[in-house]
């Protein structure tokens, strides 16, 4: 065997990565920024007595206690709390933890760095009281707990449906649920609905659980301000016309304590993007991804990604992304061969196939609007970390500042605490907007190492 | 379901620990996070914007936002949402960049 592999990432997509590369008994070094491994998707109480509170509406770390597990396997290194720096020259990867810059020279790397959630500025939406699906997602999967008592959910796609339905089996009061797209599926994607009935029929269930509550569910809606003074107060809300034009003389105020904003997810592709990989805009996939082979492969040798860093899409397209990976990379170091690994790939590869045909169909339900920059005021914040507003940014843009690395050095956005994870599409869309091209002709800024804040002693133990 | 927002019985929910919020004694349990906490019971506001002064709170949820970042133990900008709850903290709102600390 050549190398260990480094997987960056310990949700849905690492995890399945780990554990089938150490099932081929590679060695394999795995970092996550987490304390617990799982990602979102398998976020659990940290003690026993809450996670049996709901126990039985929140079970998928008890469902995927196998594939958690895998983080302890002996030829496996988890590293938790671990934030990945970057790659060098030589192929040497290096990450801090604690308080440390750790070195190594991986034989191979699967990047599962997984997604955030898309932000979407509209008045108000710094307000607390204000938060993304995933949120309230993590809240009632790690905490127990409910985000307030009225509660407006807002958003676009499948996973702001799946929080209004838990919501409402948690017993919340849930106003209203307003999804941006029309949300009916064209004839001709029917079929390709039918290949994945399980997963079909989950999706009609949560609407299911709305009708019982006779919780409103509107599509073609969406918020348009969030008012009150330290907190929420009040939602307008108005309905999107077909040709995707904010119908703001038709907006109804709610009263509500909690807005729940979540409109899809943007892959996280920081990590693939600073270390050179090609990439290709997938407005669908929800933004820049990395180009792969069929291998998963990036098009930086021993490189490949897996799961929402690659196209968000959901838990069961990641799990199988990260088998994939996982094998291709053991078959790299030279862990998994001959025709078993390769059946066992050409069967993954299969099975992609037609998951990724069904979510062609699901990508066609839940096709937002052209644009919703219209949302936005001018003094509505874009970057919540360095605080720009709409008018801040488009002025600079208006004087010819119309590349995403140059708005950055001169507004400070996208330099703050969160290195854009908030910003940069609605930068990249602002500068398409006002000068009039595609936004997948924009590319974003370069991300720079640290790609997370990191402590500073982690930099200076470092000599 | 007490008076506050926090799923199950409070029986259920394990080992009862007590932090400070702004001063005053809260009573959480073993496993919560701040931001778990400050939600439940209402008190949404962690930190004040450095240039607006605006009010923020919890947002993204994972870690990656840092809203809802305040003072815990006396060091600022501790992200709510990734810190788990011990007896004895001592939690803080936020005012801008927070208190300096000298080494």
């Amino acid at each position: 065997m050549s190398g260990e592999i480094l997987v960056i990432g310990a949700g849905p997509a690492g995890l399945a990565a780990v554990r089938t590369a150490a099932a081929y008994g590679a060695q394999v070094v795995l970092i996550d920024d987490n304390r617990q491994p799982g990602g979102q998707y398998y976020r659990h109480p940290a003690s026993e007595p809450l996670r049996a509170v709901h126990g039985d509406l929140f079970d998928e770390a008890t469902r995927g206690a196998d594939l958690l597990s895998a983080a302890t396997s002996p030829n496996v290194t988890h590293y938790p709390g671990a934030v990945f720096y970057g790659f060098f020259d030589d192929g040497i990867a290096a990450f801090a933890h604690d308080d440390r810059i750790t070195r190594l020279t991986p034989g191979a790397t699967v990047v599962a760095a997984g997604a955030t959630e898309r932000p979407v500025p509209f008045p108000g939406w710094t307000l607390p009281g204000v938060m993304g699906a995933g949120a309230v997602q993590n809240l009632l999967k790690s905490q127990r707990t409910l985000p307030g008592r009225r509660i407006l959910v807002t958003g676009n796609g499948p996973l702001t449906l799946l929080a209004a339905a838990n919501l409402v089996r948690c017993g919340a009061e849930v106003i209203e649920v307003l999804e941006a797209a029309a949300n009916r599926p064209p004839l001709a994607m029917i079929p390709r609905l039918l290949l994945e009935p399980g997963m079909l029929a989950r999706g009609i269930g949560y609407r299911a659980i709305l009708a019982r509550h006779r919780v409103p569910f509107r599509s073609r809606h969406v918020v348009v301000e969030a008012r009150g003074g330290a907190r929420v107060e009040a939602a307008m809300v108005a309905p999107i016309a077909p040709d995707g034009a904010i119908d703001h003389a038709r907006a109804r105020t709610l009263s509500v304590d909690t807005v729940v904003a979540g409109f899809g997810l943007v892959p996280s592709s920081e990590i693939t993007r600073s270390i050179g990989c090609e990439h290709v805009h997938d407005a669908g996939k929800g933004g820049w991804i990395p180009v792969r082979n069929a291998e998963l492969e990036t098009s930086r040798d021993g490189v490949f990604a897996a799961g929402e860093c690659a196209g968000a899409a959901g838990v069961e397209k990641a799990l199988l992304e990260g088998e994939l990976a996982g094998l291709a990379a053991a078959m790299r170091v030279g862990a998994a061969k001959g025709a078993e690994a390769a059946a066992h790939r050409r069967r993954l590869q299969r099975r992609l196939a037609r998951l990724m045909a069904f979510r062609t169909a699901i990508e066609a339900i839940y096709r937002p609007p052209a644009s919703l920059l219209p949302l936005m005021r001018d003094d509505t914040i874009v970057c919540r970390c360095e605080e720009v507003t709409l008018a801040e940014a488009r002025r600079w843009v208006r004087e010819g500042v119309n590349e995403a690395n140059s708005l950055k050095a001169i507004t400070r956005m996208a330099m703050g605490r969160c290195q854009g994870r908030n910003c940069v599409p609605t930068l990249t869309r602002l500068i398409a907007a006002e000068t009039g091209i595609d936004v997948a002709e924009v590319s974003p800024p370069r991300p720079r190492p640290p790609l997370k804040p990191i402590g500073v002693a982690a930099l200076a133990a470092d000599p | 379901m007490s008076g506050d927002l926090r799923l199950g019985d409070a029986g259920a929910r394990g080992r009862r620990v007590v932090l400070s919020v702004d001063g005053k004694p809260v009573t959480a349990f073993e496993g919560e996070t701040v931001a778990g906490v400050l939600l439940a019971i209402g008190h949404i506001v962690s930190r004040t914007s450095p240039t607006r002064r605006e009010a923020r709170g919890y947002y993204c949820g994972m870690g990656a936002c840092w809203d809802c970042a305040l003072v815990i133990d006396g060091r600022p900008n501790q992200r709510a949402c990734v810190t788990p709850v011990a007896d004895g903290m001592r939690v803080e709102t936020q005012s801008g960049f927070g208190p300096t600390r000298l080494a």
